[in-house]
C-alpha cells in the first residue's frame, strides 16, 4: 500500500460523456452502462508502477452537470494531471472544450498535465467528430490526445498512465516542485514509518503493565 | 615422558585393586559423578543444536566403547557396573560430540551468518528434532545394555595390559632405548584406549583453562543470529499490522479524501463569506454578521456526542439517519451505510465470528470501523455538496438535520464499536492469562482507533460552519 508518490488527477468534461465510466474501467476494469448521476465528486484511486516506483494515483471524478459546476471548480486546485473528456458521438462535448479549458487553466496550477480524450470510440457508426477534430484541438491548446472506449477499455490504461508519466517526466525536470502538495503531488512513505507501529506496541505495553498487577 | 608410564601404573595398579576388592565401584561413582556434571552441562547447552551430528557421534562412540578390546574390568554380576558402564559410554560420547559440535557449528554459524534460514526451513529442522530425542535416548540404552554384555569378555583385559608393561619392563634392561621408545609407544596406546576418561577430562581442562571456548562464542552468534531473525519476523509482524490500522484503512476506504474534499468546501466557503463581508456595509453588514452568529451559535452549541449499544437493524439505522435530515431536503439517501450495517451484523452473528482467532476478528473489526466512518464521511461530504449548490435555503432545518446526523453517525460507530469489542472480548475465554491480556489490549486498541474515528466526524462537523453560513446568507 505504501507509494514513491501519489498523483491527484481530476476527470472533467460534459455531463454524459463518459468520465465514470472511464474511472471505473481504469481503477475496477468493468463497465457498467447505468449508473447515477456524479454528484459533486467521487473518488478512485489505482497503484501504478512507473520507472520502478510505485505510483498512487487519486483521481476526483467531477460531476459534468452545470449545477456543480461551481463546487467541482474548487477541486481543480492541488491536481497535478486532467482528463478533459468528450463524446465523440455528441458535437457539443466538444463544442465546449474550449470553456472547460479555461475553467481548468484558471483555476488550476500552471503545470498541470492534461489528456484531452475523445471517448466512446466503440461508437464509431455515431461518430460527431472526427479523430483529426481531436488532435487539431490538442496541437492548438498543447494537450496530449487520444481516442478511447471505456466500453471496450481500448486506450483507458494508456490514458492514465501516459499521464502519469508525463508528469513524472516533470518532476524529474524540475517542474514540479514536490514539496508543494498545491501541485496535487505527495511524497509518500516508501519505508513503514516508526509511529503506525504504536497501537501494537501500545497494546503489548499494556499487556506487559497489566501483568504486573 | 618418564612421569607417563609411573603415573600409568599406578593407575592400573588402582584399578586392579579396585577390581579385585571392589573398592573401584566408590571410586568410580564419586568421580564418575563429579565428571558427569560437568558433562552433563556441556552436553544440555550443547545437544539443542545438533542433534543429528551428536546422534551420529554417540552411536559411533557406542560402537567404538563397546567393541574396545580393552573395556574397563568389571564383574558382571555388579548392577552398579551396568550403570557405570552406561555413564563411561555417555560421558564417551559426550566429549567426542562436544567436538563433533564445534565443526557442525562452524557450519551453521557460517550458515547463519551468510543468511538467515527462512521461517518454513526453520519449522522442518524443529520437526525433524523431534523425532530425533526418543531415537537419541534409544541409542544410550542400547549402548548401556550393549557395554553391559561385552563386559565379562573384557574382564581379562586389564591384566593382560599390565602383563605386556611388565614383560616389557624387564626388556629394557636387557634391549635399551629402542625398547624404551616401545614402551613409551604402548603406554600412549593404553592410555588412550584403556584411560579415555583421563583424556578427556584434561582435554576438557585445557579448553576451558587456556582457549577461549569456541562452541560457547559460536553459541553466542547463534544467539545473535536468532535475535536478529526473531526481531525481523517481529518487523513483518508489525508491518502486517500497521496496516490494520484506523488511519491507513480510512484512507484506502476514500475516507480521508472526502473529509479533504469538504475540507475545501470549507475554506472555500469561509473566503467567500469574507469577501462578502468585506463588500458590504452598514445595517446589511450588521445583519449578515448576525446571521452567521447565530448559526454559529447554534452549531457550538451543540454536542454532537452520542452513546449507542449497537442494539438496531440496518434498516432501522437507515430511517434513524433519513429522519435525521429529510427536513433540510437534499435527497440523500443511507442505503450503503445500512447495508454494511447490515452485513457487519450478519458476521457478527455468524459462525465465522465465533471460530476466527483474535488476530482476524480484530482485523475484521477494524475494517468494519474504518469503513463505516469513511461512509459516514463520504455522506457528509455529500451533504455539504448538495447544500452548496441548492438554491433555496432553511438554515435551521439545516443546522438541525446536521447536529442529529452527525449524533447518529457517532452513535453509529459507538454501537458497532460495542458490538465487535464483545466478539473480540470473547475470544479471551477459556485460553490462558496471557490471552486474556493480549485480548484486553486489543479492545483497548480498538475503542482508541474508534475515537479517533469518532474524532474525524466531530472535526467535519465543525467543518460545517461556513457551509451552513453560505445558506443563511
Amino acid at each position: 500500500m505504501s507509494y514513491a508518490y501519489l498523483f491527484k488527477y481530476i476527470i472533467i468534461g460534459d455531463t454524459g460523456v463518459g468520465k465514470s465510466c472511464l474511472l471505473l474501467q481504469f481503477t475496477d476494469k468493468r463497465f457498467q452502462p447505468v449508473h447515477d448521476l456524479t454528484i459533486g465528486v467521487e473518488f478512485g484511486a489505482r497503484m501504478i508502477t512507473i520507472d520502478g516506483k510505485q505510483i498512487k494515483l487519486q483521481i476526483w471524478d467531477t460531476a459534468g452537470q452545470e449545477a456543480f459546476r461551481s463546487i467541482t471548480r474548487s477541486y481543480y486546485r492541488g491536481a497535478a494531471g486532467a482528463l478533459l473528456v468528450y463524446d465523440i458521438t455528441r458535437r457539443e462535448t466538444f463544442n465546449h472544450l474550449t470553456t472547460w479549458l479555461e475553467d481548468a487553466r484558471q483555476h488550476s496550477n500552471s503545470n498541470m498535465v492534461i489528456m484531452l480524450i475523445g471517448n466512446k470510440s466503440d461508437l464509431d457508426s455515431r461518430r460527431e467528430v472526427k479523430k483529426e477534430e481531436g488532435e487539431a484541438f490538442a496541437r492548438e491548446h498543447g494537450l496530449v490526445f487520444m481516442e478511447t472506449s471505456a466500453r471496450t477499455a481500448a486506450n483507458v490504461e494508456e490514458a492514465f498512465i501516459n499521464t502519469a508519466k508525463e508528469i513524472y517526466e516533470k518532476i524529474q525536470e524540475g517542474v514540479f516542485d514536490i514539496n508543494n502538495e498545491a501541485n496535487g503531488i505527495k511524497i509518500g512513505q516508501q519505508a513503514t514509518p516508526t509511529n503506525p507501529a504504536l497501537p501494537g506496541s501500545g497494546g503489548a505495553g499494556g499487556a506487559v503493565n497489566s501483568g504486573c498487577c | 615422558m618418564a612421569n607417563k608410564p609411573n603415573k600409568e601404573d599406578e593407575n592400573l595398579n588402582d584399578w586392579n585393586q579396585s577390581d579385585e576388592d571392589d573398592n573401584w565401584d566408590d571410586w568410580g561413582d564419586g568421580d564418575d559423578g563429579d565428571d558427569d556434571d560437568k558433562f552433563v552441562h556441556v552436553e544440555k547447552e550443547l545437544q539443542p543444536q545438533n542433534n543429528k551430528a551428536a546422534e551420529e557421534q554417540s552411536n559411533a562412540m557406542g560402537k567404538a566403547s563397546a567393541e574396545s578390546p580393552a573395556a574397563p574390568p568389571a564383574s558382571a554380576s555388579s548392577s552398579g557396573w551396568g550403570l557405570w558402564g552406561g555413564k563411561l559410554s555417555s560421558v564417551l560420547s559426550t566429549a567426542t560430540e562436544g567436538l563433533g559440535n564445534i565443526t557442525t557449528q562452524v557450519n551453521q554459524g557460517l550458515n547463519q551468518i551468510i543468511g538467515v534460514p527462512d521461517p518454513e526451513e526453520l519449522a522442518r529442522i524443529n520437526a525433524a528434532e523431534g523425532p530425533a530425542r526418543p531415537t537419541r535416548t534409544e541409542q544410550q540404552t542400547t549402548t548401556e545394555a550393549a557395554a553391559a554384555i561385552e563386559k565379562p569378555e573384557a574382564g581379562g583385559a586389564p591384566a593382560f595390559n599390565l602383563g605386556i608393561v611388565t614383560t616389557l619392563g624387564s626388556k629394557v634392561l636387557n634391549t635399551g632405548l629402542d625398547t624404551l621408545e616401545g614402551i613409551g609407544k604402548k603406554t600412549m596406546n593404553i592410555l588412550q584406549e584403556n584411560d579415555p576418561k583421563l583424556m578427556n577430562k584434561r582435554k576438557l581442562l585445557g579448553l576451558d583453562a587456556n582457549k577461549p571456548n569456541l562452541s560457547a562464542v559460536l553459541l553466542e552468534a547463534k544467539k545473535d543470529a536468532d535475535q536478529m531473525e526473531e526481531s525481523l519476523q517481529q518487523l513483518q509482524l508489525e508491518k502486517r499490522k500497521a496496516q490494520l490500522r484506523f488511519d491507513v484503512l480510512f484512507e484506502n476506504y476514500c475516507g480521508l479524501v472526502h473529509y479533504e474534499a469538504l475540507e475545501i468546501l470549507s475554506k472555500e466557503s469561509r473566503l467567500k463569506l469574507e469577501t462578502l463581508l468585506d463588500a458590504v456595509s452598514g445595517h446589511a453588514l450588521t445583519e449578515l454578521q448576525e446571521t452567521i452568529g447565530q448559526v454559529q451559535e447554534l452549531l457550538e452549541l451543540e454536542d454532537v456526542e452520542s452513546n449507542s449499544e449497537g442494539d438496531y437493524t440496518g434498516s432501522e439505522l437507515n430511517e434513524r439517519l433519513l429522519a435525521t435530515i429529510t427536513d433540510a431536503e437534499l435527497g440523500i439517501k443511507f442505503d450503503d451505510v445500512a447495508s454494511h450495517w447490515t452485513q457487519s451484523l450478519s458476521w457478527l452473528s455468524s459462525e465465522e465470528a465465533t471460530s476466527a482467532d483474535l488476530e482476524q476478528a480484530y482485523a475484521k473489526s477494524i475494517n468494519a470501523l474504518s469503513e463505516a466512518c469513511a461512509l459516514e464521511m463520504c455522506k457528509l461530504h455529500k451533504i455539504a455538496e448538495l447544500m452548496l449548490v441548492k438554491s433555496h435555503h432553511s438554515t435551521a432545518n439545516e443546522v438541525d438535520g446536521i447536529v442529529h446526523l452527525c449524533k447518529q453517525f457517532n452513535g453509529h460507530l459507538q454501537g458497532l464499536s460495542q458490538r465487535y469489542a464483545a466478539v473480540l472480548s470473547s475470544k479471551s475465554d477459556g485460553s490462558g492469562a496471557v490471552d486474556q491480556e493480549e485480548c484486553k489490549a486489543r479492545v483497548n486498541t480498538y475503542f482508541g482507533e474508534m475515537y479517533s474515528a469518532i474524532e474525524y466526524i466531530k472535526k467535519a462537523y465543525k467543518l460545517f460552519t461556513p457551509i451552513l453560513q453560505m445558506g443563511a446568507v
